[in-house]
């Protein structure tokens, strides 16, 4: 390859594949069929759970499906990074936060929520790329362990610098007080906490899958995070690649922490608290794959939040009268989570990278 | 093991003698407790007083010792990286605590429940105690490393930390069990004491019993890592393809790891159960917990059982202190602000002329003076290390100053953020510049 910088094909020919690529294939067709054969599947368990237990079960998947935009939206953020820079961003839930305070100050400050999302989005930006230059460019090639370690250190800098310069105290954003829409009898969704973030959470989605598909960067992306090396060797900036990610990452991070922060409250410890749900979504999807994510992120909400009911049955004194039962939901990703890792060490072997190199 | 010359090493490049990091070790934790003492004394507290405290300090550092310990075991020696110290840590000190306390039924007041009650309160002696909450501890570790253990070491971190966050929302939750958000009260002390100086006579107590089991298990652990057991445990952390070619088993050598520094947690946290009396899980089994011990362990210098207990005592000498200062300085440093100010800016200005002396000045007055001072590359390694360390607690300083302007809190709590982001600004900065930590670990040559 002669051409060594981009290594693109002409203009045309790159035109004429893109639209190549959109034309649905044999491996396409056989994924939406497995796709709506899940969907159905899905749609056919909520419909027994509704005639067993009523409408409220649909109220609780329509709450999942909330749940789950978030998760997606952070967990495409944190898997693209994953898998291009190889090691987990433990700092990911307080730049969710540190997203959420940003667009918090801007709005209590006179501009509108949506004005201060955007420009929390664009300063997370560039956080993101000071983090990789001033941190974790030195930690390169050093293994999994020391990225994580420092990226620690960074999350325990945001959380208790949000909370010395923001206190403790819980923060909403100014949002007009309105009733829910409701869908049918009994299930309703709140015009900003409900629709807002399925929106912003399917845009968002849209633009992560648009960016990897069909453009150079994402393509270089895929291939940075599928093999470092072989990336590297067919002339693809991986320096550039890097940037991007941290880009991507820490501006999804940064609207994850919005829209985290309109479903409930602003407390410094809300993106440290949700980590762990993203973590499972990412490992359930299989790391560095934001389609996966985007799977496992929908299982994760969804469960989480279905579990609802069984817990609250669990709560009735007739059957085991469990305390404070709604609690353990948060506990429900995590047994998925390791059920998914007890199934994936099958599949992968130790090699010699896998401790924790100093 | 590298006794004597050897005819078979060639000549290795001078070593320098001076044990600096030791220097620095114990220049460091008698500073902490000298600072503590001399706080006290202006405090006008007495004798036993003072004494009582630093006991209290000795016994807290002990126990951080011990999970730093177990932490050594797992990462400076094996290299699993476990990110849910909290976790055990919080088995080890509930089953130590039901284990030995006696029961306490649910305590209604006027109907309205005021204290749930907790599991058993089964009033075993101490060491059956501890002995449990080391087993169970140690259990835990395996299970949960089971499926884990296989797979890449991020994976590992993020399987123990999910786990540390269900046990934590399983203690606040489980009421029946764990005595819910109050947790278990009136753990009894190793020994009544009924005298009017019963807190003395209690912490002595517990500092006997805390330094003995230390002694009992660093002599241990030493035996261990120098046994061909310890050898495998490098090996493994060093190239773990190569020793299982070897025909090592390796899952089995980290399975035991694992198990044996979950246990050493457990231990910890029985250990904390009795030292305070009372357990409760919101903030003592926090995750900051884990990260103070990776900084401890980092500090000390990971594989490095002598640093890990160095690290212990100086990191957890920090939080004491700012407990210890945190009753004198508020009232001094509210006033004190624009003094303090002044002060950071005539520092600073001072520095940067020092610097502007010596990079631009100071080579035509003493041309020599560099290449005389700084000589070897650890030199200027410290040399590094102290100037960023400079930088941090000059830059803590100002973050100080502006949020004590514009954010104004009760300075106790300021000064408990900053710690925190301090803990974290050292972690960065000691993973970048020096993860080998103060106490370095001991290369072996084997022959």
């Amino acid at each position: 390859m002669a051409q060594v910088s981009g290594s693109l094909p002409s203009p045309t020919s790159r035109g004429s594949t893109r639209w190549a690529a959109l034309r649905p294939t044999r491996q396409f067709r056989r994924r939406l069929f497995q796709a709506s054969i899940v969907t159905v599947l899905f749609l056919a368990f909520v419909g027994g759970l509704t005639v067993l237990f009523g409408t409220i079960i649909l109220q609780y998947a329509v709450g999942g499906l909330v749940v789950s935009s978030i998760v997606i939206v952070a967990a495409i953020g944190l898997t693209v990074l994953y898998g291009i820079r190889g090691f987990a961003n433990f700092a990911y839930g307080d730049l969710m936060t540190l997203g959420a305070y940003l667009a918090l100050l801007l709005s209590l400050n006179g501009l509108s929520l949506i004005w201060g999302a955007i420009v929390s989005f664009l300063v997370l930006a560039v956080v993101g790329v000071l983090l990789e230059v001033v941190i974790f460019a030195r930690l390169e090639g050093r293994g999994p362990v020391p990225p994580i370690v420092a990226s620690v250190g960074v999350g325990l800098i945001i959380q208790n610098g949000v909370r010395a310069v923001a206190g403790t105290q819980e923060w909403l954003y100014p949002v007009p007080a309105s009733q829910d829409i409701v869908l049918i009898p009994g299930v309703g969704l709140h015009p900003v906490r409900g629709f807002l973030t399925l929106g912003v959470g399917l845009t968002l989605v849209f633009s992560a899958h648009v960016l990897l598909k069909y453009t150079n960067l994402g393509k270089a992306m895929r291939a940075t995070a599928d093999n470092l090396e072989l990336a590297k060797a067919t002339g693809i900036d991986t320096k550039r690649v890097t940037y991007a990610a941290w880009v991507v990452s820490c501006s999804f991070a940064s609207t994850a922490g919005v829209l985290l922060g309109l479903g409930t409250a602003l407390n410094p410890t809300m993106g440290f608290d949700i980590i762990l749900l993203i973590f499972a979504a990412v490992i359930v999807g299989g790391i560095g794959s934001p389609y996966g994510a985007m799977l496992g992120g929908l299982l994760v909400g969804l469960s989480q939040e279905m579990s609802v009911p069984f817990l609250l049955w669990l709560e009735r004194p007739d059957v085991i009268g469990l305390q404070f039962g709604t609690a353990y939901k948060v506990a429900i990703p995590f047994i998925i989570l390791f059920v998914v890792l007890g199934e994936r060490r099958r599949s992968e072997t130790p090699t010699g990278e896998a401790n924790g190199g100093r | 093991m590298t006794g004597g010359a050897s005819t078979h090493v060639s000549k290795q490049a001078p070593v320098p003698t001076v044990p600096w990091g030791g220097i620095v070790a114990f220049l460091a934790i008698a500073g902490i407790v000298g600072a503590g003492v001399i706080a006290g004394l202006l405090a006008g507290a007495s004798t036993q007083g003072i004494l009582t405290n630093l006991g209290f300090y000795a016994s807290i550092a002990i126990i951080f010792a011990v999970l730093a310990l177990g932490f050594n075991l797992q990462w400076g020696y094996t290299g699993l990286f476990n990110a849910g110290i909290a976790g055990f840590y919080l088995i080890g000190a509930y089953v130590a605590a039901i284990a030995i306390t006696a029961p306490s039924p649910p305590i209604v007041v006027g109907g309205i429940p005021v204290y749930p009650g907790h599991l058993g309160g089964y009033s075993l002696p101490l060491a059956a105690g501890i002995i449990l909450a080391m087993f169970a501890s140690g259990a835990t570790a395996a299970i949960i490393a089971l499926p884990a253990l296989r797979l890449r070491a991020d994976y590992l971190a993020i399987a123990t930390l999910a786990f540390a966050s269900i046990l934590q929302i399983f203690a606040n939750n489980l009421q029946s069990v764990t005595g819910g958000a109050i947790g278990i009260t009136g753990i009894p002390k190793p020994i009544a004491f009924t005298t009017a100086d019963a807190p003395f006579l209690n912490a002595l107590t517990i500092v006997g019993i805390g330094s003995a089991i230390l002694l009992l298990f660093i002599l241990l652990l030493q035996f261990m890592a120098e046994s061909p057991w310890g050898r495998v445990l490098r090996a493994i952390r060093e190239d773990e393809e190569a020793t299982m070619a070897l025909g090592k088993n390796t899952f089995n050598y980290k399975l035991q790891a694992f198990a044996l520094g979950g246990a050493l947690m457990g231990l910890a946290g029985a250990l904390f159960a009795v030292t305070l009396g009372y357990i409760s899980p919101s903030s003592s089994f926090a995750p900051s917990v884990t990260f103070s011990v990776w900084v401890m362990v980092i500090v000390g210098g990971s594989g490095n059982n002598r640093g890990a207990i160095f690290g212990a005592f100086l990191i957890y000498g920090f939080e004491w202190l700012s407990v210890q200062l945190k009753d004198y300085i508020p009232s001094a440093l509210a006033e004190g602000l624009p003094g303090i100010r002044s002060l950071l800016i005539a520092t600073g200005v001072a520095a940067a002329v020092l610097l502007v002396f010596v990079l631009f000045v100071g080579r035509f007055i003493w041309p020599s003076a560099r290449s005389r001072i700084l000589t070897t590359v650890r030199e200027r390694a410290w040399a590094r290390s102290a100037i960023v360390a400079a930088f941090v607690l000059y830059g803590l300083g100002w973050v100080f100053v502006f949020l004590q302007q514009y954010a104004p809190r009760a300075i106790g709590d300021t000064i408990f953020y900053l710690r925190l982001m301090f803990i974290g600004v050292l972690l960065i900065i000691l993973i970048i510049y020096r993860p080998e930590g103060v106490l370095r670990e001991h290369k072996r040559v084997l022959r």
